[in-house]
């Protein structure tokens, strides 16, 4: 294996009128690991696509070792040795671990397979990647999602790929997993392999790569080495401001309590959960994927169940009530899931942002469509949604657009209390900044809003306090000054056994 | 079907005629007694069916089918035509025409005069007359059968064309519901016929009453309306060309208490609810039975067969198997469920 | 990447997308109408020796013989608004025929004379019978909402059961009213040539006509219509919205079963006063190839109360086209299924292209 290098140079694709790629260039050499930053839309996607071969770029040039790289498909580019694993992992999960390595790349003549060497092959895969343990004869589907991911990356090294293509492989791994992850990924630098590692987590980034390349609006607007580069620097180039402009502080001042939870679980294997969300204040609640977060705002909502523990809205006290009921308490739920659960894409945004509230326009059943399309306008300006009416389907929003949707549907049903999942999962940061300054005024208005964000700086550059969960348990909400990024992270990562206030840096 | 194979048949339906007959004898006591069931593989239950097609025939020639009443669906379709024609032209017709009905079994079925009945012509994928076009002839009538999927009624189609080109002043329109039991098709079928201006309309009504409504509608347009095959409970159509059903299922009836020598279990596959012309086959058999062959039991005779072939061999594949061992023959009174039936014993191995 | 395209769909949108707007809008409530006229006027064509087959008196016909399917497709177009399906729509109407039939012939005997003279029973038939289909929807949508199994799968259980039931109760045959317990009237809800003539088609066209105005409006205007079609859009995102999805599925169900004992009590009617537990065989496909053919999608979320009203009508004048022209079941069949196909397919691009 005498292979060098990957390199792009100014590569460039369009859709239609938008330039989604415009003049990006990467190196990535044998025995590098370089992380791709940048915000969703950055074009990290696009990207990815033109390496494997799934779409063609415009402009540009792409070489291997300086022989043109152009593969026509994923096929193609796997025989260049250039191999990629997907965020949604691509295997058949009713097939055997042996078979999904093998898959597309079957030892046969004659049209029968070679049994015996593909048992070898995927033994020698997996020996390779120190994880003898996984069995070729267990099914893929019952495997975790850590191991399914090995599973890829045995797939990968035995089609004798060169580089490989990691795209934010962490994103539905436990923290073990991706420790172990992150140590194969050192073991195939060092077997001179190059590494493309997609992220916008800094702090894994910064544990698996040594170089890196920021990518802003389709361009690559810097690289370097990481050890040389401070993280405000690197959200400066990946946002393209600076962060205090991204979180506008508008003033806001606690006042008493209106959601309390008090032993509160959503699940068995949950730990009780005490918690108390103020009028006029924006609680955070940080965490890894799978802590629980979700689950626990869900089961406040009534959307999930509820083991034990109490909930007191306001003054009304009902542990195991249904939407509809805590909606008519003013509670208002954003779900992290905006185009599964958040949105009927295929319907008017008017129908959208109404439903929890529908009732307030109808008498005896019936509906004032005047007054409602009235209400939905002022909110579509209020929040400046950009869109060619109240009737337009939401589907054909931007993200951003639709997440103004989701939200203004919690205003519009007049939630005093807001549980928001994720509010600014995958859209642009304009509508970020947007998004952040509204949750501002909201608490100036007295609203509680309690957020589950997987986005760190996020969480600190709006809230007031912070709450960490980790494996179902949850800390003491405590205010920023207490929290750094790293002290978050050490207490999401190693449980919050922990008192955080003991050690406040 | 080639016609030496057919010869061979004979030969061997002869034989094997001739061993039931012995078996028979021997089995004499067997029928009432509970061992030795007469209906096990080696003799075969004896099945007494009810209208003529090619598969039916062969399992005829074989022995593997002891009797079938055939009608004149040539006749039928025929008469039906002239009759409604003669009425549109203001000649005096008779209120019911019989078409006449024969026994078919393996030992007459060569006769000249019966392999007329039993090969009737017939008028396959013919393309009809459209309904509103220009009119060449002097008078246009639809001609709606029960159904469109039996052989039956591809030949009484065949006898409505050899009518028309006979008369020469008519045109026939030839369309039916698909399913045999859709009554709502051929009310609306009726109604579309009168809204696109037909002289007269001849009908095989598959519900007595249900069809009154749109027919008495008809006629009070001044169509007239005439029943073939089956009839319609209403006195204002102009006549009733059918077979004589019930005579027919005498004629089952007799045939069976022949080869079963006025002994035996029976089972009576029904064909459908409502259905005027085999209502009164099976009554004419039933009636037969009890009057004249007392000792022959009946083992079911309230399951239906339905309107296909397809509902016919399932229903009769369940009865088999509920009733296996316990019965020496079978009825059905119609081409579909006979054939569904016939399908069905052969699949159990209960035929000869 | 997809979002950056979005990203750009939206600003679009909010730009010259106005007229655009307008076009799509005239083209969703036009497109249909074009289809029904293609086809009207492709039968004029072939039966234009005639003439007969534009006459007041044919379509007054085709009007009538959309009632029965067009009934029970407004049922069906709200459940299937609702994201469900119902397949036991032709065996609810034959139970319902069987119920009303054995009802009449039970009650009739019962009641006082002067009652008996003004046919009391059958007007207490005809609530009887709407209620049994009302009441074979409820037990579909319990049964969906209760076991969490695919409609599909329930209505092909009941589509069964149901008829079943029919002939159970009809003991395998068919139940006939004696004529003297019919009142004249009865028949003549589904007359062709109904008997005011200034009524123009039969009253039962013209309840067809009012029940799907109502349903039109209530689509557009009631809590039940909306709560419908978010449903059948997305069901999570009704359950975050706090819409009881069980028991809007109980309803919804509930109000099909009606529309589909309303139609079994007009098949009633149309066949005499005879109770049959084999009528109405294949009319469910009918039924949902209405709705399509209309624009519903059986992903839910989409579908009109026109485009279903449409969608009878195709299916009526290809039937009597059919019949005008001679042209054999066979034929017919081949062209209603090519029509499905094309339908649907010609919507989807239309709205592939607008969206």
């Amino acid at each position: 294996m005498n292979f060098k290098e990957l390199r792009m140079q100014d590569v460039g694709k369009s859709f239609g009128a938008t330039r989604a790629l415009d003049g990006v260039s990467l190196t990535v050499g044998a025995g590098e690991v370089r992380a791709l930053i940048g915000e969703n839309g950055a074009g990290k996607s696009t990207l990815m696509k033109v390496l494997s071969g799934a779409i063609r770029p415009d402009s540009g040039t792409m070489t291997l070792d300086g022989e043109p790289y152009a593969p026509r498909g994923p096929r193609e580019a796997l025989s260049r040795g250039v191999a990629m694993i997907y965020q949604e992992l691509a295997l058949a999960p009713a097939l055997t671990v042996e078979a999904n390595i093998l898959l597309g790349q079957e030892r046969s003549s004659g049209g029968w397979l070679h049994l015996r060497e593909h048992r070898r092959i995927a033994a020698e895969a997996l020996e390779l990647l120190e994880h003898p343990d996984i069995r070729p004869e267990a099914r893929v589907g019952d495997l975790g999602v850590g191991a399914q991911q090995l599973v890829e990356v045995a797939r990968a090294l035995v089609s004798k790929a060169r580089v490989i293509v990691f795209d934010e492989p962490t994103s539905s791994l436990s923290e073990r997993d991706a420790h172990r992850l992150f140590a194969i990924i050192d073991r195939l630098r060092d077997r001179g392999m190059a590494i493309v590692y997609i992220s916008h987590f800094l702090e894994e980034v910064r544990r698996v790569a040594q170089t890196y390349t920021v990518l802003r609006d389709g361009r690559s607007v810097g690289e370097g080495t990481l050890a040389e580069t401070d993280e405000r620097s690197i959200i400066a180039r990946m946002i393209g401001r600076d962060p205090g402009e991204l979180f506008p502080r508008v003033p806001h001042q606690p006042g008493e309590p209106i959601l309390e939870l008090s032993g509160f679980r959503a699940s068995e294997r949950g730990k009780p959960v005490d918690l108390a969300v103020r009028r006029g204040e924006i609680v955070g609640l940080a965490g890894l994927v799978g802590a629980g977060r979700t689950r626990l705002v869900r089961a406040i909502f009534g959307l999930g169940p509820v083991v034990d523990g109490r909930v007191r809205v306001a003054h009304s006290d009902d542990n195991s009530a249904r939407p509809r009921r805590r909606i008519d308490e003013g509670v208002g739920f954003l779900s992290e899931d905006r185009k599964g659960e958040g949105l009927a894409l295929n319907l008017p945004i008017e129908d959208n942002m109404t439903y929890p509230g529908l009732r307030r326009h109808a008498r005896g059943g019936w509906l004032s469509l005047g007054e409602r399309r009235r209400e939905v306008n002022d909110w579509i300006k209020r929040l400046r949604i950009a869109a060619a009416g109240p009737g337009q389907p939401v589907g054909g929003l931007s993200g951003g657009n639709q997440q103004k949707v989701a939200l203004a549907r919690l205003l519009h049903q007049r939630a005093d209390v807001l549980l928001l999942d994720e509010p600014t999962r995958g859209i642009d940061v304009g509508s970020k900044a947007q998004i952040y300054r509204l949750l501002g005024e909201l608490a100036a208005q007295g609203k509680a809003i309690l957020v589950v964000s997987s986005y760190l700086p996020e969480l600190f550059g709006i809230c007031d306090r912070i709450a960490v969960m980790s494996r179902g348990a949850l800390t003491e909400a405590l205010p920023l000054d207490h929290w750094t990024e790293h002290r978050v992270m050490e207490v999401a990562t190693r449980g919050a056994g922990i008192d955080p206030s003991s050690s406040t840096d | 079907m080639s016609r030496p194979g057919k010869n061979i048949g004979i030969v061997l339906a002869a034989v094997v005629l001739v061993g039931c007959g012995g078996s028979d004898e021997g089995a004499g006591s067997a029928p009432g007694g509970s061992s030795a069931p007469a209906g096990s593989a080696n003799r075969g239950v004896v099945l007494i069916g009810f209208d003529a097609s090619e598969a039916l025939i062969g399992a005829l020639g074989q022995g593997r089918i002891q009797g079938l009443v055939v009608q004149n669906p040539i006749r039928i379709g025929e008469t039906s035509v002239k009759t409604l024609v003669k009425s549109l032209e203001k000649q005096p017709v008779e209120r019911r025409i019989s078409t006449g009905e024969a026994l078919v079994t393996p030992e007459n079925y060569k006769q000249p005069e019966i392999d007329k009945l039993i090969h009737p012509a017939r008028a396959e994928n013919v393309s009809n007359a459209s309904l509103s076009g220009p009119k060449s002839k002097k008078w246009k009538i639809i001609v709606i059968p029960k159904g469109t999927t039996h052989e039956f009624w591809e030949s009484v189609h065949a006898g409505a064309l050899k009518a028309a080109e006979e008369l020469g002043n008519v045109e026939i329109t030839w369309m039916g519901p698909q399913k045999e039991d859709d009554r709502t098709k051929q009310i609306e079928l009726i109604q579309s016929a009168v809204a696109a201006g037909v002289d007269g309309i001849a009908v095989a009504p598959l519900d007595a009453q249900a069809l009154v409504e749109p027919v008495e509608a008809a006629i009070a347009r001044g169509i007239p309306v005439l029943a073939f095959d089956s009839n319609l409970d209403s006195d204002r159509t102009v006549s009733y060309v059918a077979t004589d059903n019930y005579h027919g299922g005498v004629l089952a009836a007799r045939r069976l208490g022949e080869v079963l020598h006025g002994k035996g279990r029976l089972i009576l596959l029904r064909y459908a609810v409502g259905s005027e012309s085999t209502e009164q086959r099976e009554k004419g058999f039933t009636d037969t039975l009890a009057k004249e062959f007392p000792e022959i039991k009946m083992v079911s005779d309230s399951e239906y067969a339905g309107p296909t072939f397809d509902s016919a061999q399932q229903k009769a594949e369940s009865l088999l198997t509920r009733y296996r061992g316990q019965f020496d023959a079978v009825f059905c009174a119609n081409e579909s469920s006979t054939f569904g039936m016939m399908r069905a014993l052969e699949g159990a191995g209960m035929l000869p | 990447m997809k979002e950056e395209i979005e990203d750009i769909e939206g600003i679009r949108a909010a730009g010259p997308g106005r007229l655009r707007n307008v076009l799509q809008w005239v083209w969703t409530v036009v497109g249909p109408f074009v289809g029904l006229a293609l086809i009207a006027g492709f039968f004029t064509y072939l039966t234009r020796g005639s003439g007969h087959f534009l006459s007041p008196d044919n379509l007054r016909t085709i009007a009538g013989h959309t009632m029965i399917v067009g009934t029970a497709a407004l049922g069906m177009t709200l459940i299937i608004i609702a994201g469900g399906i119902d397949l036991s729509v032709g065996s609810t109407v034959a139970l319902v025929t069987v119920v009303m039939a054995l009802f009449i012939k039970k009650v009739d005997p019962m009641l006082p004379e002067s009652l008996r003279a003004w046919h009391a029973a059958v007007p207490m038939a005809i609530v009887v019978g709407i209620l049994t289909g009302g009441l074979c929807g409820a037990i579909n949508g319990g049964l969906i909402a209760g076991l969490r199994v695919v409609p599909f799968i329930i209505t092909l259980g009941t589509y069964q059961a149901y008829r079943g039931l029919a002939t159970w109760l009809a003991s395998s045959t068919t139940i006939y009213v004696p004529s003297s317990m019919r009142p004249s009237w009865f028949g003549g809800l589904v007359a062709i040539q109904p008997e005011p003539r200034w009524l123009m088609v039969s009253p039962g066209v013209w309840m067809l006509l009012l029940l799907s105005l109502f349903l039109a409006v209530s689509l557009k205007f009631s809590l039940l219509g909306r709560y419908s079609y978010a449903i059948g859009s997305n069901e999570a995102t009704a359950r975050l919205c706090g819409i009881n999805v069980p028991g809007m599925k109980v309803i919804l169900y509930a109000v099909g079963g009606l529309a589909a004992g309303l139609a079994g009590v007009l098949d009633f009617a149309k066949l005499g006063g005879v109770g049959v537990p084999t009528t109405a065989a294949g009319l469910e496909l009918q039924v949902i190839a209405a709705v399509v053919i209309g624009g519903g999608s059986l992903s839910g979320g989409e579908g009109t109360v026109l485009g279903t009203l449409i969608g009878c009508l195709i299916i009526a004048v290809l039937q009597n086209g059919c019949v005008h022209a001679g042209i054999p079941n066979a034929v017919q069949d081949i062209v209603i299924g090519v029509i499905i196909v094309v339908a649907v397919t010609l919507d989807r691009l239309r709205r592939g292209r607008a969206a």
